[in-house]
């Protein structure tokens, strides 16, 4: 299990959340919830954001917000 | 009282298209999430009964709202009569979070499943009848940019119902919908696709977005200067000079000639410096702004509308963390160079007060607006390019170093960017035509009085010789300080209601290049238009517009001074 942060390019599953409510109401409501899967696509170099694919939509997530959620690969 | 009709939906689902379609009326469109920041009204007549429709901002929830924009549709949809709720039938499961939000608020509701087209082509089936039958409520299937649907629409809104729907766990509810309703069929990724993945790819992302600021910004000065040379200012010279010579052959009242015609320059009629009602009034926003104008929403739309903003904002994300803010702010910063005013309010769409305020501070401040651009190219350009890169390059300094310094200053959180990428779209020329015509519409409704009015003090200023009492009380500072002629105080008088006359004002004080750059960078800095003032108050606060005050009037005489010191070991 790793922070989303720190992810390269691949496919994971969300394994926990942590944070405030609010933060993690707005990302179930964005799809990142426990349990789904997201393509991470682009890492922006110097503390830049996580771009990810959800359900074919692209979301741009900052890196501090990124290492608040926790992936593990997905078996191909 | 006319029953209150509300647009409840995520931000980017077509809220706007379908107001504008719904009544008629104009609302700017474009797609990205947050384009719309205020409220938008109009009427709706349905059955000879007329219903006021209030477009709301976009929001992803009404019970937690993340930001300015976010609170205001919350308001606007607590005091709804009828709610019309949006939905972005590519993205249901997203959208069933404030659907089940807004019906928990027992109002009369109809549901519009937008951008219906999208979903069939991405092999997305909806089962409508299902979803009405689960929500309770009518659902119509519609696409707002073509119009398709909104004719059902409009004939059901009388069957708008309140709808109880119960469950425990909002997830979970919305989770048994999803798999009731909907079944997507897989495809391999499309050309487009794959572009919206590459486009985001550093190594190519931060190249390109240089290559395609750096295009506009090209077009948007040499074919501006191209329709002035080429064409407004023959046209003005043919047809408009003889007109003002007769007019100005037959007024006997010297009073009222200076004050429509103005100052004559070696006996002849000189648009840029004559400042008569009728000359330089006329000209300077007809000839010398409104082609910029023009280019600059031509190309600013065209950027909206097929999606690039949203990427841009990701490519310069951590260069504006050195700021307090994220990627975001690059729209704000983006609609602040086409009008202080749209830009200063976009800044809603930011979550903290930090980030308001250095977003605002640095729109109004470092951010020059496309009328006074126009004038810096006309009075610069024509003495070298150089000149004019030698403001922009010191502006950008004054932004980034504001940035910096306000970051370290201002107390609060710097949340971080997250936003939904939406897909690329090809532009509609007829929504792009409409976005434009609107924009210039504001920029004449809004700016053209204050543009006579500023002629016409700029004139009486001059006519009453009380130019020579400012200047004098003002050369401690306008002088000593900044090494600029005395006269050029009365410029920074006009500035506070234009920014393209108080520049224009220049024009006759034949200043020396290094001068003029020192003038219109102060023009700049010092303190926004007196509309933009109005924005910032209204939208800040007293105590925060206070502070932004101090905030320009310090970064005015730091930049003055250093510009002055630098330049001097130039000349």
């Amino acid at each position: 299990m790793i922070p989303l942060s720190e992810a390269q390019i691949g496919k994971y599953r969300i394994v926990s959340v942590v944070g405030g409510f609010g933060f993690q109401q707005r990302l179930k409501i964005l799809g990142l919830k426990v349990g789904s899967v997201v393509e991470v696509t682009t890492v922006h170099p110097m503390g830049g954001p996580v771009v990810l694919n959800i359900d074919d939509r692209q979301i741009a997530i900052g890196r501090g917000m990124a290492s608040k959620i926790f992936v593990e690969p997905v078996e191909k | 009282m006319k029953k209150r009709v509300v647009l409840v939906g995520n931000p980017n689902v077509g809220k706007s298209c379908l107001f504008s379609r719904l009544t008629g009326a104009d609302a700017i469109i474009s797609n990205y999430p947050g384009t719309t920041v205020e409220i938008y009204r109009g009427s709706l007549r349905i059955e000879g009964k007329t219903f006021e429709l209030i477009d709301a901002p976009g929001a992803y929830s009404l019970e937690f709202p993340c930001n300015k924009a976010e609170e205001i549709a919350k308001e606007l949809a607590k005091n709804a009569d009828i709610i019309i709720l949006v939905l972005d039938a590519t993205n249901l499961e997203r959208s069933l979070y404030i659907a089940l939000e807004t019906l928990k608020l027992g109002k009369s509701t109809i549901i519009a499943l937008n951008i219906w087209d999208e979903a069939k082509r991405k092999g997305i089936k909806i089962d409508i009848e299902k979803l009405e039958n689960i929500l309770q409520v009518p659902v119509i299937p519609t696409v707002a940019i073509s119009g398709e649907g909104v004719n059902a629409l409009v004939s059901r809104i009388k069957d708008a119902r309140v709808a109880s729907i119960n469950y425990e766990n909002i997830w979970k509810k919305i989770g048994e919908i999803i798999r009731e309703v909907q079944r997507v069929e897989h495809r391999h990724a499309t050309l487009k696709e794959k572009i919206e993945k590459l486009t985001v790819q550093p190594g190519i992302a931060l190249p390109l977005a240089a290559f395609i600021l750096l295009l506009c910004f090209y077009v948007v000065v040499s074919l501006g200067n191209l329709i002035i040379e080429r064409l407004l200012d023959p046209l003005f010279s043919h047809y408009y000079t003889p007109i003002l010579e007769r007019i100005n052959n037959h007024i006997s009242n010297e009073f009222l000639r200076k004050l429509l015609i103005g100052q004559l320059v070696d006996g002849k009629i000189d648009f840029m410096q004559s400042f008569g009602l009728l000359s330089t009034g006329i000209y300077v926003p007809i000839v010398a702004v409104l082609p910029f104008v023009f280019l600059f929403y031509l190309v600013l739309g065209i950027l909206e509308d097929i999606g690039y903003l949203p990427r841009l904002a990701i490519t310069l994300d951590n260069i504006f963390h050195k700021f307090g803010l994220h990627g975001c702010a690059i729209i704000n910063t983006l609609l602040g160079l086409g009008c202080n005013v749209p830009g200063a309010l976009s800044t809603r769409i930011l979550e903290t007060r930090k980030q308001r305020f250095i977003a605002a501070s640095l729109i109004s401040i470092a951010v020059p607006c496309t009328a006074q651009s126009a004038i810096i190219f006309g009075l610069l350009g024509r003495k070298g390019i150089r000149y004019v890169v030698c403001i922009y390059a010191t502006l950008l300094v004054i932004y980034v170093i504001l940035g910096l310094v306000l970051n370290r200053l201002i107390k609060g959180e710097a949340p971080e960017i997250l936003i939904e990428i939406p897909p690329y779209r090809w532009i509609n020329p007829r929504i792009l035509a409409k976005k434009i015509s609107l924009r210039l519409k504001q920029f004449f409704v809004d700016a053209l009085p204050f543009v006579f009015l500023g002629v016409l003090i700029a004139n009486l200023l001059y006519f009453t010789g009380i130019v020579e009492i400012i200047g004098n009380v003002a050369k401690p500072v306008v002088h000593d300080v900044f090494g600029l002629e005395k006269e050029a105080a009365a410029a920074l008088i006009v500035g506070f209601l234009r920014k393209d006359v108080a520049v224009g004002m220049l024009t006759p004080l034949n200043m020396p290049a290094n001068q003029l750059i020192i003038a219109c960078v102060i023009l700049a800095v010092y303190f926004p238009c007196v509309a933009t003032f109005a924005t910032l108050l209204k939208e800040l606060g007293i105590k925060d517009f206070a502070k932004i005050c101090i905030v320009m009037i310090l970064t005015a005489f730091a930049v003055g001074v250093s510009l002055r010191t630098i330049l001097s070991l130039f000349a």
